[in-house]
């Protein structure tokens, strides 16, 4: 796949994927990174390693997870308030 | 450009699935298809982690509260070492990609081996996406 055909395929959905609405906001960061991976393989068949131009990057769990806690967290102190 | 950047995931795993000549290729390309993957199942796992520190909620006291997240948490702490290995693995291949450096397959290879130590440190009921041409305990 060239990267003219690839640019053609993505302009075709980008105009499906805004029909279709916004996409989950917890989906998007994991989907840009598969679209800049998506050049990378297209570098990769084409040309190539020495050419490739878009890397990702790997995504922490702490931060999420550390949020997940604070929410969890602020739940208990209403349902148990400052009692310990 | 998000909605494009977005869409452009759906083709990856097409292009992911072509044929390569070369070694260092198909490592950088099941490291490719690894960081989709983990990617991906980042938001799963959070979400599982949520739901679990959630269901501590049902308990009557503070102090059971925070007994059933500290066993949460310790349920869920082998993975999330694993997952920052697996992360500095990925930015260090990253980063060998765009230097064009030689030692991508070295890290692509180490990506791989993170990515599969993951799996047995997962609590019950939790996997990881599988990812093609990848076979975790493979010689």
């Amino acid at each position: 796949m060239t990267r003219q055909e690839i640019a053609e395929t993505l302009e075709l959905f980008s105009k499906v994927a805004e029909s279709l609405g916004a996409l989950s906001p917890q989906l998007m960061p994991a989907m840009e990174v598969a679209g800049a991976l998506l050049l990378i393989g297209a570098d990769l068949e084409g040309k190539g390693l020495d050419s490739i131009q878009h890397i990702t990057r790997a995504i922490s769990l702490d931060d999420p997870m550390n949020q997940a806690q604070d929410d969890v967290n602020k739940e208990a102190d209403k349902k148990f308030g400052d009692k310990n | 450009m998000r909605v494009l950047r977005a869409v452009g995931g759906i083709f990856l795993l097409a292009a992911l699935g072509c044929s390569s000549s070369s070694s260092r290729q198909v490592q950088a390309k099941a490291a490719n298809a690894i960081a989709v993957a983990a990617n991906q199942a980042a938001s799963l796992l959070v979400d599982q982690y949520r739901k679990e520190l959630g269901k501590c909620l049902a308990f009557d006291t503070r102090l059971e509260f925070a007994m059933c997240v500290g066993k949460v948490n310790n349920d869920w702490a082998r993975v999330r070492a694993d997952w920052a290995d697996l992360a500095d693995l990925q930015n260090q291949w990253a980063t060998a990609l765009e230097k064009g450096s030689s030692e991508v397959e070295v890290y692509a290879q180490a990506v791989l081996k993170a990515y599969c130590d993951i799996a047995p440190d997962l609590p019950p009921g939790i996997a990881l996406p599988a990812v093609a041409g990848v076979v975790c305990g493979a010689p």
